[in-house]
Parts: C-alpha cells; structure tokens; sequence
C-alpha cells in the first residue's frame, strides 16, 4: 500500500499517518492537516534490496 | 561538543517487511537540520560504517538549505557506482523523542554531504564525521536498544585505573 512512497510515522508508535509520492507533497499533506511528532522516511519497493551501506 | 546531559534511549525501529523470513531492525534517531520543523523529523540511520554523515539532496529544500555553492564535492562509492555528495556545513539536531517534548533536543553544527539520487529509505545517515564524534553511541542487537551519551562518556567509562 505504501511501497516507494514517502511516509510520515506517528511517534512512538510507528503508524503511518500521511504518506506521498514526494517528500515536497508529503510535507504539503502534513501542513495541509496541520500534523505534527512525526518521523519520515521512504517506505521500501516491493522488489527493494536489503540496504546495507552507501559512504 | 553536543552535550544530551544524560542517556538517551532509542528503541531499534523494526521494518514493515520480513527478510529472509527475519524482522529487519534499524538503529534509528530522530533528528532535524536547517530551517525543518522541529515536530517533524527525520528518520536517522546510526551508522557507524560511514565515514561522512550524508543526507538526502531533497531535505534541503524543505531546510531552506542552499547547496549552490557547497564547501566541497565528492564522489562517493556506492554499490559499484558513484554520487557526487556536496558538502556544506549545518544545525543539526538530534531529538529526544518519544519520550519528551518537541523542543527537547541537542544541537550541533557539522559538515554534512547532500547526495543526490539518493536510495537509502532514511534520508539521513549519521556517520562518524558529524555523529559519532559528538556523542557516545552504544547499540545493543539483544537489547533492540540505542544509548546517545555525551562525548566524554565514552573516557569515564573505559579509562584503564592503571
């Protein structure tokens, strides 16, 4: 359901409340609804590899 | 020197997707950087093998953060490619959610490289230069647990009495 899209999480429990294709239109949504106490992060593809390290 | 004045917990985050039929925990803190709302954070991914903290190049434009003229540009290795990352200096802010207020946070300025495309799913990866050189970071896989003390920590704990 939120395969590659960007999504905000509520804290602590780690649910997803907003999510977008872009993290600009994620933000758009956040203030739009005027929520806050979020974390955000990309939700993985389907098909995405395991990461495990860039730099 | 960031001082957090205490120790700070953080429960490991746990995957949505299973793999290789195992829950895939990440060692993850909350932090801000630039103009970004401090009530909206970004997912940062403790890792200790990366010599630079990086950051994906779209959260400076939601910090207000220009990248036009960098400090520095470097090619980084990344799985058998390399990105350009452009490094500038920023407010950093590592805060201590969940277990308090917004507004309680520690901050720090450091350099940081803005990398574009950027894969990870955490857009921040908090490495050895502007992380681990501000804080003293202990992780427990048994535990499923991150500890974020001062710098200092680290000397009090292992000083050989000797």
């Amino acid at each position: 359901m939120y395969a590659g899209r960007f999504v905000a999480l509520s804290v602590p429990d780690d649910e997803v409340v907003a999510s977008a294709d872009t993290p600009e239109e994620l933000f758009r949504v956040l203030d739009e609804r005027g929520v806050g106490h979020v974390t955000i992060m990309r939700a993985p593809r389907l098909d995405e590899p395991v990461y495990v390290g860039l730099g | 020197m960031a001082v957090v004045g205490g120790r700070w917990r953080y429960s490991y985050f746990e995957e949505p997707e299973l793999r290789r039929d195992r829950v895939v925990f990440r060692p993850i803190v909350p932090v801000t950087l630039g103009g970004l709302p401090v009530e909206r954070a970004l997912d940062g991914l403790v890792d200790s093998g990366s010599e630079s903290t990086l950051v994906a190049s779209w959260v400076a434009d939601l910090a207000g953060l220009d990248l036009s003229r960098p400090d520095e540009v470097l090619r980084i290795g990344v799985g058998g490619t390399s990105v350009a990352a452009r490094f500038v200096e920023v407010d950093l802010r590592l805060h201590r959610w969940p277990d308090t207020a917004d507004d309680d946070y520690v901050a720090w300025r450091a350099e940081v490289g803005f990398v574009s495309p950027w894969r990870p799913l955490y857009p921040v990866l908090l490495g050895q230069h502007g992380f681990f050189d501000e804080f003293t970071v202990t992780c427990s896989r048994q535990a499923l647990e991150l500890r974020i003390e001062d710098a200092d920590t680290y000397d009090l704990r292992f000083t050989d009495p000797s």
